[in-house]
């Protein structure tokens, strides 16, 4: 049968943590995922005091499929002002980062689904699990096609994962990395970059026997930085921290989206981006999470370390004229600019620097670009 | 011709110094160091990222029961000497309730760099392993055993647990271990090589590109050691009693020798992924032996400890042929009364007393020395 261009069409899920305006204190979050409560709180005691009052905002959490980029932009900024207006009405903000400053391990974390299956008894890993992202879905409705886009896209996450950059902290403290969200999701099976698949049937085969050896139910157990949903026909990329700012949240999916389109072109032209071992790939994923877009990453091609910006330029030339066509070039362009002012964790890293050890001002950071760009 | 491999053994033990009176752990290695070329058989106290962390070796042995003597004379020695400073050693994988925030580094540069590089994933690296090198000089067997004995590193985690405990709380598995060691870049299982050359070649590039000096840097559970003609098995949980750390030694040599006679008949294991294995080692360091692990040739749960004994069983001919049976025994005694997680969490639960688990590795790791 013959290969169909993907739709392309975009999704996105977010999480927005919750913070007390006068304490910065973490209360919980909301979060778009289908297999959990919208809204979560940490305390029990704070989840009856402020559940009546904050309840009202998840009627503004919307999972909803956008053909174009531009219709998603505007249904997130829709979104965001409004759970941030509900929040401010009753004194709390949304602080949108891969973790919170102060996040505390020891705080009781609820787990759901496939998380609640996977570690089980283990409450220490549920505690490690306090950590947000935003998910990225993008439609390839051919399986074949789909999974050529995700072994050759897995090279380039490195670089959108560093792009994201928003968890520097963890328990009150720097923990000397841009993305520490990342380390503690990929401490759980599951996770983490995918491996190659040659082909639909391997990739069924792999799925066949998880399934029939009891260790998943459904391919939703599987929680890879990207991976294909046969169900809603997409790509599903996880590989994100929460994405403070909106105005690095739709250029972000942007150049992803721009990175699908030519991935999907080359295989409709009998090509594919070359392969790299997984444990290549890693070296730059290690990178980005330690230096976020300050690093240099490794053009693998070349055998050599490349800075980041100069990197995220090459690649916006790559993918520009599938932007183009898309008509998302200018804010693809705009992604470019992040790796040049720094991504939210360096942003963060700078009122640390100024206020050592004030966790406070970093919340309240976060909190006011959470709102940038909004109306 | 390929020959038949050395199949020596050489083991390295990490050991947690701690104070008899607090039980904490104590930041001790520069004070043993200070007292110059401190020897032992040949080899020295070797500091590790942690102050509290003593890491001795064996030498080179040709048998398992050199490596139970080379072992009581070791934890022998560390112990008198930490003994005669006022402190205790002991063998598990993490330390009951120490927590990693309020540990020393050690002041050499090779750690003090590493700090600098890996940030807070090397500070809160405070974890004791075991390793044990088996003596494979031909280059492309090392891999070919490497890819094969992938499968049963599960196995082996699930025997070795001890390591229940994190900064006093009960983390509800038997490795925790496993889970901070892998938060390290470049660790975890290895991936399958078609040869040593393309092993090598994929070292030369992470050279190139600056990601290691060398591949010292590389801490994957199973590794062609950096320096020595051996394949380095990183999987286990240190083992608190000696006997049951020296049984874990004779199992990875009969395994060498098996991959060994399956080549030599043109014969393999099939290789599965690192995706698939991992399922299995998830399994063994949240349940311990209590679990089930995936039979991935039949596709189905079997328990784990039926999954173990019939490694045991498979490797009955390389078993007597390297007689060490009565080492194999150890390994049958730990299916029927559990790892040292299970017997750490015992005491544990009857005493509601951390102290009181470090009195009992204290004690399970000086007894059987003689």
């Amino acid at each position: 049968m013959a290969l169909s261009r993907p739709s392309l069409h975009l999704q996105v899920s977010e999480e927005y943590p919750i913070v007390d305006r006068d304490t910065g204190d973490l209360l919980g979050y909301f979060n778009q995922f289908s297999d959990r409560e919208p809204l979560v709180f940490y305390d029990a005691d704070v989840d009856r005091a402020r559940r009546p009052e904050l309840e009202g905002a998840t009627q503004f959490l919307r999972r909803e499929i956008h053909p174009t980029l531009d219709s998603l932009a505007r249904a997130l900024k829709r979104q965001r002002t409004q759970v941030a207006t509900h929040l401010h009405a009753h004194g709390c903000r949304m602080a949108i980062a891969g973790t919170h400053p102060d996040s505390k391990p020891q705080q009781h974390t609820r787990l759901f689904g496939w998380y609640s299956q996977l570690v089980g008894e283990a409450s220490i890993i549920a505690r490690r699990l306090q950590i947000f992202a935003t998910t990225i879905h993008i439609g390839i409705e051919d399986a074949d096609l789909a999974l050529s886009v995700m072994n050759g896209i897995r090279y380039v996450l490195p670089h959108v994962l560093a792009l994201s950059a928003s968890s520097p902290f963890w328990n009150g403290e720097s923990t000397g990395l841009k993305i520490y969200r990342q380390v503690l999701r990929d401490s759980l099976l599951r996770t983490n970059l995918p491996p190659y698949f040659n082909g639909v049937g391997e990739y069924r085969d792999y799925f066949d026997t998880l399934t029939q050896s009891n260790c998943i139910q459904s391919p939703e157990d599987i929680r890879w930085d990207v991976r294909w949903d046969e169900k809603g026909r997409a790509l599903i990329f996880s590989i994100c921290d929460a994405i403070t700012s909106y105005q690095d949240l739709v250029p972000i999916v942007a150049v992803l989206q721009g990175l699908a389109a030519w991935m999907a072109d080359l295989r409709m032209r009998n090509m594919e981006f070359r392969t790299y071992d997984r444990l290549l790939i890693m070296e730059n994923k290690w990178r980005a999470i330690r230096y976020g877009v300050k690093g240099d990453l490794i053009d693998f091609g070349k055998e050599r370390e490349v800075p980041f910006p100069r990197l995220i330029w090459e690649l916006g030339g790559l993918i520009e004229s599938y932007a183009d066509a898309l008509g998302t070039l200018e804010y693809a362009e705009r992604a470019f600019a992040i790796a040049e002012k720094g991504s939210s964790a360096d942003r963060q890293l700078a009122v640390w620097a100024e206020s050592p050890g004030d966790v406070k001002k970093v919340v309240d950071f976060i909190a006011d670009a959470s709102e940038e760009g909004l109306s | 011709m390929i020959s038949r491999p050395e199949l020596t053994i050489g083991v390295e033990e990490e050991y947690q110094v701690v104070d008899p009176a607090t039980r904490e752990l104590t930041s001790v290695i520069t004070h043993f160091r200070q007292q110059g070329q401190v020897e032992i058989y040949g080899r020295e106290i070797a500091s590790e990222l942690h102050q509290s962390i003593v890491e001795l070796g064996t030498k080179v042995c040709h048998t398992v029961d050199e490596v139970l003597a080379e072992l009581r004379a070791q934890r022998k020695y560390i112990r008198d000497l930490a003994h005669d400073k006022g402190w205790r050693i002991l063998a598990a994988s993490t330390h009951p309730f120490s927590s990693w925030e309020a540990q020393d580094i050690s002041p050499y540069e090779r750690y003090q760099k590493l700090t600098q590089e890996y940030q807070i994933i090397a500070r809160r690296m405070l974890i004791w392993g075991m390793h044990v090198h088996i003596g494979i000089s031909d280059k492309d067997f090392l891999i070919d055993a490497m890819n094969i004995t992938r499968y049963y590193l599960p196995h082996v985690l699930a025997l070795t647990g001890s390591s229940p405990f994190w900064s006093g709380v009960n983390t509800g598995m038997k490795s925790y271990r496993t889970h901070i060691a892998d938060d390290f870049p470049r660790s975890g299982m290895p991936g399958i090589f078609r040869s040593w050359h393309d092993f090598d070649s994929m070292a030369k590039t992470l050279i190139q590109t600056n990601c290691i000096t060398d591949t010292s840097k590389i801490w994957w559970n199973l590794r062609p050691h950096h320096t020595f003609p051996t394949l380095e098995f990183r999987i286990s949980d240190i083992c608190p009693r000696v006997k049951e750390g020296v049984a874990i030694a004779a199992l990875f040599q009969a395994l060498v020798l098996w991959v060994w006679k399956l080549r030599s008949r043109n014969l393999s294991f099939r290789l599965y992924s690192n995706d698939l294995i991992n399922e299995n080692k998830w399994r063994a360091s949240l349940h311990g032996l209590d679990g089930h692990f995936v039979d991935l040739g039949t596709r189905s749960e079997v328990p784990t400890r039926t999954a173990i004994r019939d490694l045991l069983a498979m490797l009955d001919d390389e078993v007597g042929e390297l007689r060490i049976k009565h080492h194999i025994e150890e390994i049958h005694r730990i299916l029927e009364s559990g790892s040292s997680a299970d017997r750490q969490v015992a005491v544990y639960k009857e005493t509601n007393d951390m102290k009181q688990v470090v009195d009992h590795l204290l004690e399970e790791t000086s007894a059987d020395l003689d």
